[in-house]
């Protein structure tokens, strides 16, 4: 009985101020990481590029703001790139993240077909996966030489590997927090198909590590451009 | 003396490491402290045999820390001992704690040591030439290269026949490669070269003897070099296995450890016997896994040290040797080795085949008893 007031209630207030509209979008991330890895010398912390997917329920309230949220999934890559002496040498990582953002959008320009909002909101993540993959040394296979000058030589071969991942709950947090904001820029295809240009940043609080390992923070920060299609779906609601 | 010779001389292993120095400030003994487990969660690589429990050792000893006085000299050596508790059950045969501050200068904490040390089987480094030259037909080679030393003692190896029909070789650390190709180090060449042409010109060979008693391990390019000439294709020796990440047990996969062929004797050796003894230490113990790994092989001497891992400049892997500035400095293990069969030799050493154990009064009436049972064994 209280659900069904529940409804009623949500439904006059949509009928009164708002509608729905559903959005499906993918694009491209840019990640990078804000790494404090005290023993990695002679390495280069690089950005790695991944895909993101979102489908998302948006609310649309007097023209002007957008609430919106959903799920995503995204691939939060970088990479350890070691340098100098120890060329040649590197772990990729891809990590996939299932997130359920909240966005508030509002509106800063708008014309009869294009509508530009600014965004800011707020995600909460699931690592679901991990995959390495790394090239390394192997210290038991090596090529002797002779240099030109008579001295004697060592090169040690490299070997590749790539492994899922385990995760450790003494060491890993699974669940990421952060912060998002961005643009959106829209245009109305028909009355009922819109098609969207939408970057994001997306800032994590938390870091993929606990204190466990203390010195040792890695937190994403993940760039996303993304397009997608938004239908309207208000009289369906109604 | 004795002992701290062998513990000076166990520091040079494999790669000789150039040490980074920690960046962190440190201004009380709790950033020492903090700084030391740090790198111990980063760097240390035997976690998972050690089931050392992390948390509950952080907690206790970082409160002990907070109360000391870094400028004080009692509280400095006290330190030193809390600084042994912490490390005395490490696996890890290389661990080596080295301090610098005034005071504390000649502290060094050695675990693998401090456990041997008590055994009536353990004994120090021997020179066993001394006596085996006895055993060696004329025409023998011996060399003491000096270029090659590592504190102040010379890369000794010698070569030679043994009635004629056994060929012999020792070395007292593994560094044959560098002094062979060196232009000042003739005699190490000469030894090498004596040692495979017998055996190339040798019509009644019974087998060949590597003696690395008292062998302290060295490059590891050595391995390929000496041990290569046996093999005509790769041989699988066991698996390597680092860190790829800082965490305690980000491990990487176990990697295959090869021995490489190295311009084969192209010979059949009938028997090939490897002497080690309780003092023959990382690279030394990883040859004696090659050779054991070598059809018509067998081992005699005494259960090894126990120290399997890889050495390497800290920079190189993602764990591995490491120091705290102005404090202290440690040697740890690199990379680990397992045998074919999932088998760590790591804090317990390989158990020989035929054992002979070291005798110290009968090596001084010039009798070595694990050269004369591997004598006897090709009869």
């Amino acid at each position: 009985m209280k659900h069904y007031h529940l409804v009623l209630f949500l439904s006059i207030g949509i009928n009164a101020f708002g509608q729905f509209d559903i959005a499906f979008k993918a694009g491209l991330v840019s990640n990078y990481i804000n790494a404090s890895i005290p023993n990695q010398t002679f390495t280069e912390i690089n950005k790695g590029n991944g895909y993101d997917f979102s489908l998302m329920l948006q609310y649309n309230y007097k023209k002007t703001f957008v609430l919106k949220s959903g799920f995503e999934v995204l691939q939060k890559k970088y990479s350890f790139i070691r340098n100098g002496i120890y060329n040649g040498a590197f772990k990729k990582v891809t990590n996939n993240y299932l997130q359920l953002p909240i966005i508030f959008s509002y509106k800063v320009y708008q014309t009869k077909k294009i509508e530009v909002s600014a965004e800011a909101g707020a995600y909460l993540g699931y690592w679901l996966s991990s995959l390495e993959k790394v090239r390394i040394p192997n210290l038991y296979s090596g090529v002797d030489t002779i240099s030109s000058s008579g001295i004697p030589e060592r090169f040690i071969n490299f070997e590749s590997y790539s492994k899922n991942y385990v995760f450790d709950s003494d060491k890993d947090r699974r669940i990421e927090t952060g912060l998002i904001w961005g643009l959106i820029l829209v245009t109305e295809v028909t009355n009922r198909f819109h098609v969207f240009l939408e970057p994001l940043l997306y800032t994590a609080f938390t870091s993929q590590q606990k204190q466990h390992v203390f010195g040792s923070s890695i937190r994403n920060r993940s760039l996303s451009l993304s397009i997608g299609i938004k239908y309207k779906i208000q009289k369906l609601v109604l | 003396m004795k002992m701290r010779r062998l513990l000076i001389l166990m520091l040079f292993f494999v790669i000789n490491g150039c040490k980074k120095e920690e960046l962190y400030k440190q201004q009380k003994f709790v950033d020492v402290f903090d700084s030391f487990w740090r790198k111990m969660n980063t760097n240390y690589l035997y976690w998972d045999n050690d089931n050392a429990n992390l948390d509950s050792m952080y907690s206790k000893y970082h409160s002990i820390f907070e109360k000391l006085d870094i400028d004080n000299i009692a509280d400095k050596k006290k330190s030193i001992s809390y600084f042994k508790e912490l490390t005395e059950n490490l696996i890890d045969g290389h661990y080596y704690v080295s301090f610098s501050p005034s005071g504390i200068q000649d502290s060094i904490i050695y675990p693998s040591y401090s456990r041997k040390v008590f055994n009536a089987s353990f004994h120090d480094l021997f020179n066993y030439y001394k006596i085996d030259t006895n055993f060696l037909d004329k025409g023998f080679k011996i060399s003491f290269d000096n270029n090659y030393s590592t504190n102040g003692v010379p890369l000794i190896s010698m070569s030679g026949t043994i009635n004629n029909n056994i060929h012999y070789l020792s070395f007292n650390h593994f560094s044959l490669r560098k002094a062979y190709f060196s232009a000042y180090s003739t005699d190490t060449k000469n030894v090498i070269d004596n040692f495979f042409s017998n055996i190339a010109q040798s019509s009644n060979i019974k087998g060949v003897i590597i003696d690395i008693r008292s062998n302290l391990g060295g490059n590891l390019e050595d391995l390929d070099f000496i041990l290569g000439r046996f093999i005509d294709k790769p041989l699988l020796i066991g698996y390597t296995q680092t860190k790829n990440g800082p965490g305690k047990t980000d491990y990487t996969p176990f990697l295959k450890a090869w021995l490489q062929p190295n311009n084969g004797i192209k010979k059949r050796i009938p028997q090939i016997v490897v002497l080690a003894d309780g003092v023959s230490a990382s690279l030394a113990e990883i040859a004696t896994i090659a050779i054991k790994k070598m059809p018509n092989s067998i081992f005699i001497g005494e259960t090894t040290w126990g120290a399997t891992g890889v050495v390497t400049e800290e920079a190189f892997y993602n764990a591995g040797s490491f120091s705290i500035k102005n404090f202290l400095s440690v040697q740890a293990s690199s990379a680990r080795f397992i045998d074919t069969d999932g088998k760590s030799y790591e804090g317990k050493g390989i158990v020989p085949d035929l054992n002979a154990t070291f005798n110290l009064n009968e090596l001084q009436s010039n009798y070595d008893r694990c050269l004369d049972v591997a004598i006897k064994f090709f009869k």
